[in-house]
């Protein structure tokens, strides 16, 4: 019960932050008028704007509703084709030292680069339309969903493979039944940053080639001085981040759970 | 965790991969391709001759990435910073956690990017600007880490610690703190190799010289050769930088587990 | 979680009611921003031509950063720049070069540069009404224009009734056109599906830079590129591709390009203003009578601070294309002071790119009393 208002207190602090900062864009843009609402719009502006952008698909020629399904499915499509290779390949990695050895350089060389660099190479392999986009983000789930995969099998505790070496488990089954299960908390974690990662890619991949998505969006605005889009664009991008995150860690939650209990 | 040790097999291997991965690459550009594309050897050239005799812009490649480096590093540093002090807080004390977490996780999924316009107007075109760009992506990864490894420290031993008299200061430094530290290291991890990969991103507020602004400026000229220098580059010292940091986790993480 | 939730909707909802009780305050401020900035504007033009019984300008010795792109666009700048001529005249000017239009916008907008040797994109920022717009720059006759592969349907279509512009609205309609968002070339890829009677959302833009459009373009994507020199010329001399559309036939006169200066500084250093006025007009003067000291020079520029390649066709198809004012022409102009503004911003109002009422403000924001103060002062030193 006690546990319960307090958590009820903490509730009122968060709400309480998140007002106090709004408040305070309000009192210094909309009042107090520090800088002229062309440079950085005042609160009201931008809620306007948020608003009718709901509705209006003027300057960029699709409402927010319209470029947010644009991005989500982009970002999806890169994302799953990310998290298919991905995993396996991790998973191989860390079972297998030749393959670990054989693909690791390769890895570590492309790793570092920004999915951002890649896009004038996408662009003359695939083209302009979805694909070249869904690249740049498959680029960035592959590495989280690999690293992840890689990092959960190696946590297998080799006492438990010993169990499975007394009982005569061939390589495979021990894998099947032993790392993999070991490994799969880990794996989740690995989805759950990958699709964070590749939603802050999203952007990068839509200021390259777009007619629609919030990346789009946010790059038209700037071209065309609408401080307030820019700032609904990211505001945007920030919530739908958020919401994608609390899914993904709510079923994360779950295959623990269903882990433990087997 | 198996034992790494270096041998000729792995050596072999690497090679193998790499010859591969080149071969494709230079076969795949032998067509119609290649037209557009340059195949290794000629990036290779360049990336040899502008290394320090060779200028690309204004400078050889070696001072670009100079350049970089010290964009990356001054950014990185004050995020980490900031980070594990916000990040511990965070998970030390559900007051604080109540504060900043909304805030914090709204604003996590912004990509840097994004925050160009925004830091243009706020900051202006000089480095300050470029190094806020990659203190966000330093900043973003250690918060969620420190955060995270603070939360989730065996309430047992806490317990154990209160019950034998410790003092709520003591209780962080002595059991929170040292208990975080794994997951703070992989935090750090992750977030100098995005932040790396961030430079390119930051460059993009005016810049004459640096990695990222090799690639953008290959971009706006269509040089395929020079993005792909650029890329080459990127992905060479990013592999340099984890290594280093591997080694160093490595040792700090032995200290660790020896002091536990 | 389900409690951030909550506590996100409460947040929207108190946002929902602040947003609801300064509604009318918020329109209130704006009105009153209006007749301020309307004062503000005659303050200008009367202080410019206070000073004019002085003979002399009289200078801050500020440091002025003025921004520029290493394109035609601004070339004039960099040149006179090169022949020293602020130094000259006694000013201390830092140029900052931006790699395009909107870029010069968001630092003008952010207060970094003072001033910037713009194209067609000052157009968004003149409804803010922060700038004035005190030249016509760079004329483009042509090079602003649209191509299509020869071969396509839309170039085997022909030109379109009495129309310069080759294709039909079958044929056109779905299109998918290349080019840099919110400038020219998006008027251009707008505007020809006017004139062939469609709308802009029969046809799809898409927003790409101009390297890079020009590179997927030629690879085989998108069915028509909407482009700027030199990507234009490399096109005009290639038998594959076929002009479609061009700036000037659409808009009824070439694109004038802008120089644009920060309002608070130019009602405060008028004299100043005019005193670069006079070096970059001179600069002007000069490429526009010298096409050999041009071309050698912008070849040069476009070489050491853009890495961009010219060859020597490149360059004579953009002598042909774009000139710029001598002082001739600037004392009997041919064309409308910065008329390019005006079409460009009721075109751009009628497609939303910007909002709606803004026209007042930009015809607010041409300000000529700078030159004709800049052609005073020259007739007077000439005395």
């Amino acid at each position: 019960m006690r546990t319960k208002s307090k958590k009820r207190i903490y509730m009122a602090v968060s709400c309480l932050s998140v007002l106090t900062v709004l408040l305070i864009w309000y009192l210094l843009i909309d009042v107090m008028k520090i800088t002229k609402s062309s440079v950085f719009p005042g609160l009201v502006k931008t809620f306007d704007t948020f608003l009718s952008k709901l509705v209006e698909t003027k300057p960029d020629g699709a409402t927010l509703g319209q470029h947010l399904l644009e991005s989500l499915k982009v970002c999806l499509l890169g994302y799953s084709i990310g998290a298919i290779l991905g995993i396996p390949l991790g998973i191989a990695m860390a079972w297998n030292k030749w393959c670990d050895w054989l693909v690791r350089p390769v890895f570590d060389l492309i790793r570092p680069v920004p999915g951002l660099a890649w896009t004038p190479m996408f662009i003359l392999i695939f083209g302009i339309g979805i694909e070249a986009k869904a690249m740049v983000i498959f680029v960035n789930s592959f590495v989280a969903c690999i690293l992840n995969a890689y990092t959960g099998i190696r946590q297998t505790d080799d006492l438990h493979l010993w169990v499975g070496d007394v009982f005569g488990a061939t390589e495979w089954q021990k894998l099947i039944k032993i790392a993999i299960p070991t490994a799969t908390p880990m794996i989740f974690t690995g989805l759950r940053t990958a699709l964070g990662g590749s939603w802050m890619a999203l952007v990068a991949a839509e200021m390259l080639a777009a007619s629609k998505g919030l990346g789009y969006m946010i790059q038209q605005a700037r071209y065309i001085s609408r401080p307030d889009l820019v700032i609904v664009g990211m505001l945007t991008i920030g919530v739908v981040g958020l919401i994608l995150d609390t899914i993904l860690h709510k079923i994360e939650i779950m295959v623990a759970k269903g882990m433990n209990a087997q | 965790m198996k034992k790494k040790t270096f041998n000729i097999a792995e050596l072999i291997c690497a090679v193998i991969s790499l010859a591969v991965f080149f071969g494709i690459w230079h076969l795949g550009t032998r067509g119609e391709l290649g037209k557009l594309m340059p195949g290794p050897l000629p990036v290779i050239e360049k990336f040899l001759q502008t290394l320090f005799g060779g200028k690309i812009g204004s400078s050889t490649l070696i001072v670009h990435v100079a350049y970089s480096l010290a964009r990356v590093m001054i950014g990185y540093f004050i995020g980490a910073a900031v980070g594990i002090v916000l990040g511990l807080s965070m998970g030390w004390s559900p007051l604080i956690e109540a504060i900043f977490a909304p805030l914090f996780r709204i604003i996590r999924p912004i990509p840097p990017i994004a925050w160009i316009p925004i830091s243009i107007i706020w900051i202006g075109l000089g480095e300050d600007a470029k190094i806020f760009l990659i203190f966000l992506a330093s900043f973003c990864y250690v918060t969620q880490n420190a955060w995270s490894g603070a939360k989730n420290v065996n309430p047992e031993y806490m317990n154990a610690a209160r019950m034998l008299g410790a003092g709520k200061s003591r209780i962080l430094f002595t059991v929170v703190l040292p208990a975080s530290i794994p997951p703070i290291f992989a935090g750090l991890q992750v977030a100098l190799s995005s932040c790396w990969a961030t430079v390119l991103a930051a460059e993009m507020v005016r810049s004459s010289e640096g990695l990222g602004w090799i690639i953008i400026a290959g971009m706006n000229n269509n040089d395929m050769n020079q993005i792909m220098t650029g890329i080459l580059a990127i992905g060479l010292v990013g592999m340099m930088l984890s290594t280093i940091f591997r080694k160093v986790e490595a040792r700090l993480c032995r200290w660790n587990r020896s002091e536990n | 979680m389900n409690k951030r939730f909550g506590m996100f909707l409460v947040s929207a909802m108190a946002l929902g009611l602040l947003a609801g009780c300064s509604g009318g305050e918020e329109a209130a401020a704006t009105a009153a921003g209006t007749a301020a900035a309307g004062t503000e504007a005659e303050a200008g033009s009367e202080s410019a031509a206070e000073t004019e019984a002085s003979g002399k300008l009289q200078l801050s010795g500020r440091h002025w950063k003025i921004g520029g792109q290493v394109r035609q666009t601004s070339l004039y700048l960099y040149y006179a720049r090169d022949l020293g001529l602020f130094e000259e005249a006694g000013l201390d000017v830092e140029i900052v070069t931006l790699a395009n239009g909107p870029a010069l916008n968001e630092a003008l907008n952010a207060g970094e540069i003072d001033a910037a040797a713009n194209g067609m994109a000052a157009v968004y920022v003149l409804p803010t009404e922060n700038f004035y717009y005190v030249g016509d720059a760079t004329i483009n006759f042509g090079g602003q224009a649209m191509y299509g592969r020869t071969d396509s349907a839309i170039v085997q279509a022909g030109q379109y009734g009495d129309t310069p512009y080759y294709g039909s609205p079958e044929t056109v309609k779905g299109a998918s056109i290349l080019g840099l968002g919110a400038g020219p070339q998006q008027y251009i890829a707008y505007a020809y599906a006017e004139a062939l009677g469609l709308t802009s959302s029969d046809i799809e833009f898409v927003a790409m830079d101009h390297p890079q459009a020009y590179e997927a373009y030629i690879t085989g994507e998108g069915d028509l590129l909407a482009t700027t020199p030199p990507y234009s010329n490399l096109l005009e001399s290639d038998p594959n591709y076929t002009l479609v559309a061009d700036y000037t036939d659409l808009a009824g006169g070439p694109l004038v390009d802008s120089f644009i200066v920060s309002k608070e500084l130019a009602d405060q250093y008028p004299d100043d203003v005019v005193a670069i006025l006079d070096c970059v007009y001179e600069a002007m003067d000069r490429l526009a009578k010298d096409d050999d000291a041009r071309a050698e020079y912008a070849m040069d520029l476009y070489l050491n601070e853009g890495g961009t390649t010219y060859s020597d066709e490149d360059m004579a198809s953009e002598i042909a294309n774009v000139t710029f004012w001598t002082w001739e022409q600037l004392a009997n102009p041919e064309y409308e002071f910065g008329n390019t503004m005006k079409v460009m911003g009721e075109f751009l109002m009628e497609q939303g790119l910007i909002e709606e009422g803004s026209m007042p403000q930009i015809e607010a924001a041409l300000n000529h009393s700078f030159i004709d103060r800049l052609l005073e002062y020259r007739a007077e030193k000439a005395e």
